[in-house]
C-alpha cells in the first residue's frame, strides 16, 4: 500500500509538474499584481459585413465568425443584448475579441483587445470552464487534473509521513497547526459581524 | 543535505495541507462554474445604529468611513454604490462568508445594515489566494499563510524531483513521464497562448 501511494505521489507530481508550478507562480503574479501592474490593453476596432443567414445564436454561426474573421479563443455563450445586438466573445491569454453583431445580422463590429505580457500570465491561471471549444476543453481537464492532484498530494502526503517515522509527534504538530488555524478561519468568516 | 530537503519538504507540505486542500477543492468548482455559493438573496439579519454623520462629499470615503466606524470587516463595492434622491448614501460591502448592503441616513444620523450571509463552501472559494481583508488581522494572517503555501509548493515540486532524479527507483518511468508530461505542457501552452 505504501509503495503504491509512493507511485502516485510521485508519478501524479511528475506528470503535472509544470502546470502546478505555472498556477502557483502565475498564482502569485496575481496576487501581488503591484509588484508588476498589467499594461493598459490596447483596443482595434473595424466593421465587417455578415454574409451568414441563419439564427445568431448558433454554433454554426459563431463557426462563421470564427473562421471568417480568424476569432480564436475560449468562446463564451453569446448574449443578446436589450438594444437587439448579440455579442459574442473569445478569450485566449492575452488577447481577447469582441463582436458586436447589428440588429439586422448584416453587419459588426469587431474589437481586438491586446491585453499585454503581463495579462498573458493572468489568463493563463484565471482560463476554466468547459464549452470554449475542443481546445479549451482539453486544457479544462487538465485544471480538474491539476486540482485534484493538489487534494491528492496533500492526502497521501500525510499518508507517507505517518508510513514512513514512528516519531510523529512533529508531524501532529504540524497537522493540528494547520488544519486549526483554517478551521478558526472559516468558522471565523462565517460567524464575524 | 538531502535529510534537511527531505525533513523541510514533509513538514513545509504537512503545515500546508489544508491549503493544498482548499486550492484543490476551490480550483475544481471555479472549473466546473459552481454557482451555489454566491450571495444568498434572503436576508439573514438586519440592524440599525446610531452614528453621527457629516455631510457626504465624497461617497467611497465615507462608505469606507462608515464601514470602519461600525467596526466592519470587508471591501465597499465602488459598482454597487449610489446617492438617492434624499442624498442618502447606500453602498454594498463585501468579504469572505457575508454580503452587506449599508445604507447611510444622512439627515438621522443613522445607518442600516443589511446581512447576507454566505455557505461554507463560498467561505472556502473566498479563501483562495487571499491575502488579506480591511480591518481583519486574522485575513492578514491567512494572507501570510499564503505566502508561505505558493513558496512551499514551488519548493516541495522542485524538490521532489531532486529526491526522484536521485535515488535510483523508478528511473526510467520517471524519465519517460516527466520528459513527455513537460514536452507536452510546454507545446500545450505555447499553442494556447499563440494560436488560441
Amino acid at each position: 500500500m505504501y509503495a503504491i501511494i509512493r507511485r502516485i505521489h510521485l508519478f501524479t507530481g511528475l506528470a503535472l509538474l509544470l502546470f502546478v508550478i505555472m498556477y502557483f507562480i502565475t498564482g502569485y503574479m496575481l496576487v501581488h499584481e503591484a509588484w508588476l501592474p498589467p499594461a493598459e490593453p490596447k483596443k482595434s476596432s473595424r466593421s465587417v459585413s455578415i454574409e451568414y443567414q441563419g439564427q445568431p445564436d448558433s454554433t454554426e454561426f459563431t463557426s462563421y465568425l470564427e473562421k471568417t474573421f480568424g476569432l480564436r479563443g475560449s468562446r463564451s455563450k453569446p448574449k443578446h443584448r436589450e438594444d437587439g445586438t448579440w455579442e459574442f466573445e473569445w478569450f485566449h491569454p492575452g488577447t481577447l475579441y469582441k463582436a458586436i453583431i447589428a440588429t439586422n445580422g448584416k453587419s459588426a463590429t469587431i474589437t481586438t483587445s491586446d491585453l499585454g505580457k503581463v495579462r498573458i500570465g493572468y489568463g493563463l491561471h484565471r482560463l476554466h470552464g468547459y464549452g470554449g471549444g475542443w481546445l479549451y476543453n482539453v486544457w479544462a481537464v487538465i485544471v480538474d487534473f491539476s486540482s485534484l492532484a493538489l487534494i491528492g498530494f496533500s492526502i497521501s502526503g500525510i499518508y507517507l509521513w505517518h508510513q514512513s517515522t514512528n516519531k510523529r509527534l512533529p508531524g501532529w504538530v504540524c497537522l493540528a497547526a494547520s488544519f486549526g488555524f483554517t478551521t478558526i478561519t472559516v468558522v471565523y468568516f462565517l460567524t464575524a459581524r | 543535505m538531502r535529510k534537511w530537503i527531505l525533513i523541510i519538504h514533509l513538514y513545509s507540505g504537512l503545515l500546508c495541507a489544508p491549503y493544498l486542500i482548499i486550492f484543490g477543492i476551490s480550483s475544481l468548482k471555479f472549473n466546473h462554474r459552481v454557482k451555489s455559493e454566491d450571495a444568498t438573496k434572503e436576508l439573514t439579519n438586519q440592524w440599525e445604529q446610531s452614528l453621527p454623520l457629516v455631510p457626504i462629499t465624497n461617497d467611497t470615503l465615507t462608505a469606507t468611513s462608515v464601514r470602519d466606524s461600525l467596526g466592519m470587516l470587508g471591501w465597499t463595492m465602488p459598482w454597487e454604490m449610489q446617492r438617492d434622491t434624499n442624498g442618502n448614501l447606500h453602498f454594498g460591502l463585501a468579504r469572505p462568508g457575508k454580503r452587506n448592503q449599508v445604507h447611510v441616513f444622512v439627515n438621522e444620523n443613522k445607518v442600516r445594515v443589511e446581512e447576507h450571509r454566505q455557505s461554507v463552501g463560498a467561505v472556502i472559494n473566498s479563501l483562495h489566494g487571499l491575502s488579506g481583508v480591511p480591518n481583519s488581522q486574522l485575513a492578514s494572517i491567512w494572507g501570510g499563510y499564503t505566502e508561505f503555501c505558493f513558496l512551499t509548493a514551488i519548493f516541495a515540486a522542485a524538490s521532489g524531483v531532486y529526491f526522484w532524479a536521485t535515488s535510483k527507483r523508478e528511473r526510467r518511468a520517471g524519465v519517460a513521464v516527466l520528459g513527455g508530461a513537460i514536452a507536452f505542457s510546454i507545446a500545450f501552452i505555447i499553442y494556447i497562448v499563440i494560436r488560441g
